[in-house]
């Protein structure tokens, strides 16, 4: 290979880049196949997706950017993808692009091609520009560009084989000089004043390149003026700061506006000029309202566009749980017997009692407490991905939007608070589409709020014990509660932790696809196999320390008084005498609702020796309860800590422990306080 | 010469004319990633006084469909005129 190249190690790395939605998750998919694996950036919530692409007998590294529309300081994904091509240094940046879309696309090309990225462009969704009439001479595209272009249908597999070649071409060659845009005479000479400190200044002429660096410094680029002023201690950086200081004002002054828009300004310029050269025909006159126009007047109708949303969103609802049922229980059913049957083995072979129970009951359980959210969650996403892909989710998200305002969340933020009704795992992980950082910690933080399908069957054994007449009012107001609680709580972590206005909706509304099954079962895989692989071993480890506490020690009943585990609910009972539930089976039976929330009904069946078919019996029986403390019981079931499948996921999606243990330690003493106050307030006010 | 007003009023089926973004950097830099940079041409697909407007905006070719905040149209100074026929997109 290419001589000329300085030693480079072994295995060459190739970085996609692009906007979202132009089909870089199918150019990965093309180009890596099964050879793939997803991590998180350090410190940060966003994924980081990573494969193997073997091309004519050599292994390349292939890595997914976030998909972003800049490079700037905006967002979390802007930071990664720029310091990544900037400090990482891939060999080779193939950068996907919408041919329909091409103006707004270019924009971030032509930020790669400034920082001095190696780039090869995918000039993507080929056919559908042709369909539009949109002929665009990719020749001319990387004349003009000094960048190779290789026209593709992502879809159809079309192109991708040039594609690699062209990379693995580009990986020999030496690598181009950065893109010189002319910003006119008065930017540019302030650009060579700060390149020449720049260039004199060893430690940061070797990290940034220097034209780029000038060009960020007058933009104002909050985080590259960060990145220097750490380097204080060479007293260059401080010169070159005060320099860019100076040149902003100057031209600020000079040019009446502020550098970073004119700059901005130049940049489009240079691309509207690219575009008029390399499109050979715009499109023919065309009509002022397009198909998806007309889908959008109603879908997006004032009045018609809320009940149409909601129907969807009931409609994806409705499928997923009801097809996801009969396989969940079916799983359940099949592990149940796997481990009855490899317990009666290991008995039949003298076992210890112990070791059969811990195998039928903490590996078999714990596995099978892993399966049964297969089904949902995959179907879930499934439905998902078809309304993404197709582009109708975007639409949700614009209805929503003003709903969602006022109670200070963003439009996309519904989606997730929506399917915390069916379970709080995908909702979380729903929340990836929230962009701004604060918007998604919220609306994570306040999900498990949403009473889940689990907690139903606690609402209902309680409700139509004590509540008979009066069941569906029971169980919807602690619906209710549970949207107004989370309602209350955005706010107050907003004015507490994540100030500032909720992010400004801006987006776009991509024009309406036919889904492709392949993209679909694309990225339904990616988020469901995420979760098992994930949050897999977090609620295996719980569930086999619930099993070792209800079992040990060696030779009690399983859950009984004399067990840890009824231990540990005599410790905690007496916190709970405030709230009208402080005995010992009502706390065991909480600290196995944290496993699974429907775990309450079995475990109080089991404390009280009735079995969970007739744990209602139990329970009026045992003389414990009052309809008022059922009701106090049945608030803190809804509010106090998540199941473990649900903080694992937090901690997934937030890569925080910190907020981990946050989400966990304000819903527990929320759910006390509330508790508390319920019985209390109820009692003053005569009920019993 | 029309008056400038708010994009928040611009009336739906006009063509606007970008001539100011008021807001802080955040706000800036976000429109300017998606293309709304000051002169740029776009059209008012949906306004219903209610809810996020609906722009087309231009880029000569293709026509992206940009749904905008109230709050954030309201901070974006526009210039409307009339349509020019057939040019959805035209990028002038
Ligand atoms: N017509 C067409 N659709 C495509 C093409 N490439 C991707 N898509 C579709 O565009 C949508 C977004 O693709 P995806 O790979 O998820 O984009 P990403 O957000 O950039 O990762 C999916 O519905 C794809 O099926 C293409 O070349 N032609």
């Amino acid at each position: 290979m290419g001589a000329t190249v300085k030693s480079r190690p072994e295995i060459q790395t190739i970085a996609l880049a692009g906007n979202l939605n132009v089909g870089k998750t199918c150019i990965f998919n093309a180009l890596t196949g099964a050879r793939q694996y997803v991590g998180n950036w350090p410190g940060v919530t966003v994924e980081k997706k990573e494969g193997r692409l073997i091309h004519e007998g050599r292994t390349y590294h292939v890595i997914d950017l976030p998909g972003t529309y800049s490079l700037s300081a905006y967002s979390e994904d802007e930071v990664i993808a720029r310091n990544y091509i900037l400090f990482d240094k891939p060999h080779v940046v193939i950068n996907v692009v919408d041919a329909t879309n091409l103006e707004r696309n270019l924009y971030l090309t032509t930020l790669l091609l400034e920082m001095g990225a190696n780039v090869v462009m995918a000039l993507n969704m080929m056919d559908e520009a042709q369909q539009r009439n949109i002929e665009i001479d990719p020749n001319r595209l990387s004349q003009l560009l000094g960048i190779p272009v290789v026209p593709t249908v992502a879809t159809r597999n079309q192109g991708i084989k040039e594609l690699i070649a062209r990379a693995v071409e580009r990986m020999a060659a030496p690598s181009p000089a950065p893109l010189k845009i002319d910003y006119g005479k008065d930017i540019e000479g302030e650009i060579e004043k700060l390149q020449e400190l720049i260039e004199k200044t060893p430690v940061i002429k070797d990290r940034y390149p220097s034209r780029w660096l000038a060009l960020k410094l007058l933009e104002g680029d909050r985080r590259v003026i960060e990145e220097i002023k750490e380097i204080k201690w060479d007293k260059n950086a401080e010169k070159i700061l005060i320099q860019a200081e100076e040149s902003r004002r100057y031209l600020s002054e000079l040019l009446g506006d502020d550098p970073e828009t004119l700059i901005v300004d130049r940049r489009y310029g240079f691309i509207a000029g690219l575009v008029r050269e390399a499109v050979k025909k715009k499109p023919g006159v065309e009509k002022r309202l397009t198909l998806s126009d007309k889908i959008d007047a109603i879908v997006t109708h004032r009045y018609l566009g809320l009940p149409i949303f909601l129907v969807a969103m009931w409609a994806v609802f409705e499928l997923t749980f009801r097809l996801a049922e009969p396989l969940s229980e079916w799983l359940e059913e099949a592990f149940g017997w796997l481990g009855e049957a490899s317990a009666g083995w290991l008995a039949s072979m003298g076992a210890p009692e112990i070791l059969a129970s811990f195998v039928k009951d903490g590996l078999f359980g714990g596995v099978g407490a892993v399966l049964v959210f297969i089904p949902p969650i995959f179907l879930l996403f499934f439905f998902i991905s078809l309304l993404e892909d197709s582009g109708y989710m975007a639409r949700g998200a614009y209805v929503m939007d003003r709903i969602m305002h006022s109670f200070g969340l963003h439009g996309k933020s519904f989606i997730p608070m929506l399917l915390g009704f069916g379970c709080n795992v995908p909702a979380i992980m729903a929340t990836r589409t929230l962009e701004n950082r604060s918007d998604r910690m919220i609306t994570i933080l306040i999900n498990p709020l949403m009473s889940c399908m689990a907690r139903l069957p606690v609402y209902l054994l309680f409700a139509m014990t004590f509540f008979p007449e009066h069941t569906g009012i029971v169980v919807f107001s602690l619906y209710l509660l549970g949207i107004l609680l989370a309602i209350l709580m955005g706010r107050l972590f907003r004015a507490l932790f994540f100030k500032g206005e909720v992010a400004p909706f801006v987006m776009e509304l991509p024009p309406y696809r036919m889904p492709t099954a392949k993209s679909v079962l694309i990225h339904m895989w990616d988020r469901g196999s995420a979760f098992i692989r994930k949050a897999g071993t977090i609620i295996l480890a719980v569930v086999i320390l619930v099993w070792a506490l209800a079992n040990l020690p060696v030779g009690v009943e399983y859950a009984s008084e004399e067990s840890w585990l009824g231990q540990l609910g005599s410790v905690f009972a007496p916190l709970f005498q405030p709230a009208g539930f402080g005995h010992w089976q009502a706390a065991v039976a909480l600290i196995t609702g944290i496993l699974a929330k429907e775990a309450v009904v079995g475990t109080l069946g089991a404390v009280y020796g009735v079995g969970e078919e007739k744990a209602h019996v139990g329970i009026l029986e045992s003389g414990h309860w009052t309809p008022l403390s059922a009701y106090a019981f049945l608030v803190m079931t809804l509010i106090y800590i998540p199941c473990v499948a649900t903080i694992a996921v937090i901690r997934r999606e937030t890569n925080s422990w910190k907020w981990t243990a946050f989400a966990v330690a304000y819903t527990l003493v929320l759910g006390w306080i509330t508790a508390v106050l319920i019985y209390q307030v109820g009692r003053l006010l005569g009920f019993s | 010469m029309a008056a400038v007003v708010p994009l928040e009023f611009a009336r739906p089926g006009k063509d606007v004319i970008i001539k100011e973004v008021a807001g802080g950097m955040g706000i800036r830099r976000r429109l300017t990633d998606l293309g709304l940079v000051k002169g740029a041409r776009a059209h008012v697909v949906r306004n219903d006084g209610f809810g996020p407007l609906i722009l087309a905006l231009g880029d000569g070719v293709s026509c992206c469909r940009l749904a905008i905040g109230r709050g954030m149209a309201h901070k974006i100074m526009v210039e409307e005129r009339e349509p020019v026929d057939g040019s959805l997109c035209s990028s002038e």
